[in-house]
């Protein structure tokens, strides 16, 4: 029997679960009575206008904010749970000090082991970055300065960081913001080949409605309210961007996505 | 007991074939020097790379007003509990708030600066004992170091090398990207709280030998000429090391000679600051 991957909310198949979730920061409202769900090991969209509140639901869901209401993240047994699952998290920009000296290959290091850059990085953990590396298609890169690459150039590396992590859920911040059209297209294909190969959870927020058409199997569309979540063409219609983004609708070409809940396999 | 150990020191470096080296006083601050000028060159790295210069010279300048205090409320030995306690509050208080971020970094670290000396003068001002106490941190004095100080300073370098052993890395991410490491299992307030506390001791025991003045530069300049020599983060703690331990020791010796007979402080830091424009015109002969 297939499953509506877009109305399931059972633990199994839901990596995230947002009930009644409500954010206030300095008594300004960001959220108010968000209630949805995450699917499992699919490619799930935040959307939203600037300013709507995409990245502090993201940050609620990391963790960083206070919140009202519940998060839980759903479990292979079937249950729910609160504690949090390995993250793999891909910022949006990071600002840094580009003069620091550091380079791709020790930056990647230091997020996989303990042992101190000034000891060296040992064999087994170069093999790993560089086959990382390799993987996100800039093998090139691994000698060079950390603060020397171009805005692409380190979000690729950013990725490779997080895939490093092995992750359960992998969230990316605006993945299209700063990055070429060809960059983008590139990361959104190289983060679906993962996925399906290593079987996790992908959460992306964006304002940009064509890659979230192209890629995402579930939409969310916030404007600090709930305004809609399910399948990509029934969420991006001209009614509910009309709400969420006001009078200058963008149109949507959605792309027909055929992906199914996973639970479909097993029932 | 462990003084013991520091004699032995002592006499080793009396074996070195230096005419200064035959005065106690002379093996003790080389000594001094030995543990001192690593130990704040290696925490200036992390200075450096969370540009936090102006708060190490906040923490150097409590030490009015931790002297003041401890003098005040533990008598004569009060100071060197006060300085420390101080420093420690300071620190833990600025990155308290930084941490709510209601305001800028800056402007946390210039209020705490303000408050932390108005705090000294108007403790030290009304009596001329504390007012005296509190003068000698104006420009330490490395020749006046005592075993005592030279067994703390060693214990506090084990602490530091083992912290830095075991948070090298994870520091590094948290300059990078404070989310991100989050996200990827580092808890970046232990890690931050933990380095503030560790960064405001090590400053407080470098004013007490070099100085409020010349404090901060032990830790930036040495760091600053390790960044121009560096490609990796990994040779970047080691440069660090190696340029505070020779410009801190021959600028002792220096300092020692007949003809120089200059303030060993002073003659230490303004070897680094040479080591740094040195390294400076090497970054950009390497860059051609």
């Amino acid at each position: 029997m297939s499953h509506n991957i877009h109305t399931c909310s059972c633990p199994g198949h839901t990596a995230v679960k947002i009930e009644n979730l409500s954010v206030e920061l300095n008594k300004v409202k960001i959220l108010e009575d968000i209630s949805c769900f995450i699917p499992r090991n699919l490619c799930t969209a935040i959307v939203g206008p600037n300013g709507a509140g995409k990245s502090t639901l993201a940050r609620a869901i990391l963790g960083y904010v206070e919140y009202s209401g519940k998060i839980s993240f759903g479990q292979s047994n079937n249950t729910y749970t609160a504690r949090p699952p390995r993250w793999g998290y891909v910022p949006q920009k990071i600002q840094f000090d580009r003069n620091m000296p550091l380079t791709v290959m020790e930056f990647l290091a230091a997020s996989l082991t303990r042992r101190p850059l000034f000891w060296g990085i040992s064999k087994k953990i170069k093999e790993q970055i560089n086959e990382m590396l390799e993987n996100v298609e800039v093998p090139y890169l691994s000698d060079r300065q950390l603060g020397q690459l171009s805005g692409g150039e380190l979000q690729r590396i950013m990725l490779a960081q997080a895939l490093l992590q092995d992750p359960e859920i992998i969230l990316l911040d605006e993945p299209a913001a700063g990055v070429d059209f060809q960059g983008e297209k590139l990361c959104c294909g190289l983060l679906e080949k993962f996925r399906k190969a290593r079987n996790f959870t992908q959460i992306m927020i964006s304002h940009d409605l064509a890659t979230v058409a192209a890629h995402a199997a579930h939409v969310i569309c916030i404007n600090h309210r709930l305004i809609a979540a399910g399948h990509p063409a029934e969420v991006l219609t001209r009614d509910n961007l009309q709400l969420a983004f006001g009078l200058h609708t963008p149109t949507v070409q959605v792309v027909a996505h055929q992906e199914v809940c996973s639970c479909s396999k097993d029932m | 007991m462990l003084e013991r150990y520091v004699n032995y020191c002592c006499e080793l470096l009396s074996k070195l074939p230096l005419e200064c080296m035959q005065y106690n006083f002379m093996q003790m601050a080389l000594l001094a020097t030995i543990f001192l000028a690593p130990l704040t060159a290696t925490a200036g790295v992390q200075v450096v790379n969370y540009r936090m210069a102006f708060f190490a010279d906040t923490i150097g300048h409590s030490v009015f007003a931790g002297a003041a205090l401890g003098a005040i409320f533990l008598g004569a030995a009060g100071p060197v509990w006060g300085m420390p306690i101080t420093a420690l509050l300071i620190g833990l208080g600025v990155l308290f708030l930084q941490k709510q971020g209601k305001h800028s970094a800056d402007t946390i670290i210039g209020v705490f600066f303000a408050f932390i000396v108005s705090l000294g003068l108007l403790l030290t001002g009304s009596d001329p004992n504390l007012a005296k106490l509190a003068g000698q941190f104006i420009f330490g004095d490395i020749l006046l170091v005592t075993a005592q100080d030279t067994v703390l300073l060693a214990l506090l370098s084990l602490i530091y090398l083992l912290f830095t052993t075991f948070s090298y890395n994870a520091l590094l991410l948290i300059a990078i990207d404070e989310d991100s490491a989050n996200a990827h299992r580092i808890k970046s307030d232990f890690y931050s709280y933990l380095h503030v506390s560790l960064l405001a001791l090590i400053v407080i025991f470098t004013v007490k030998i070099t100085g409020v003045l010349l404090a901060g530069a032990m830790l930036i300049v040495p760091a600053a000429a390790a960044r121009n020599l560096a490609k990796r983060a990994g040779s970047m703690y080691f440069y660090a090391a190696m340029t505070g331990l020779i410009s801190g020791m021959a600028g002792l010796i220096i300092s020692a000679q007949d003809w120089a007979n200059f303030p060993a402080g002073a003659a230490m830091v303004m070897t680094s600051c040479i080591l740094f424009a040195a390294s400076l015109i090497w970054k950009k002969l390497a860059a051609r």
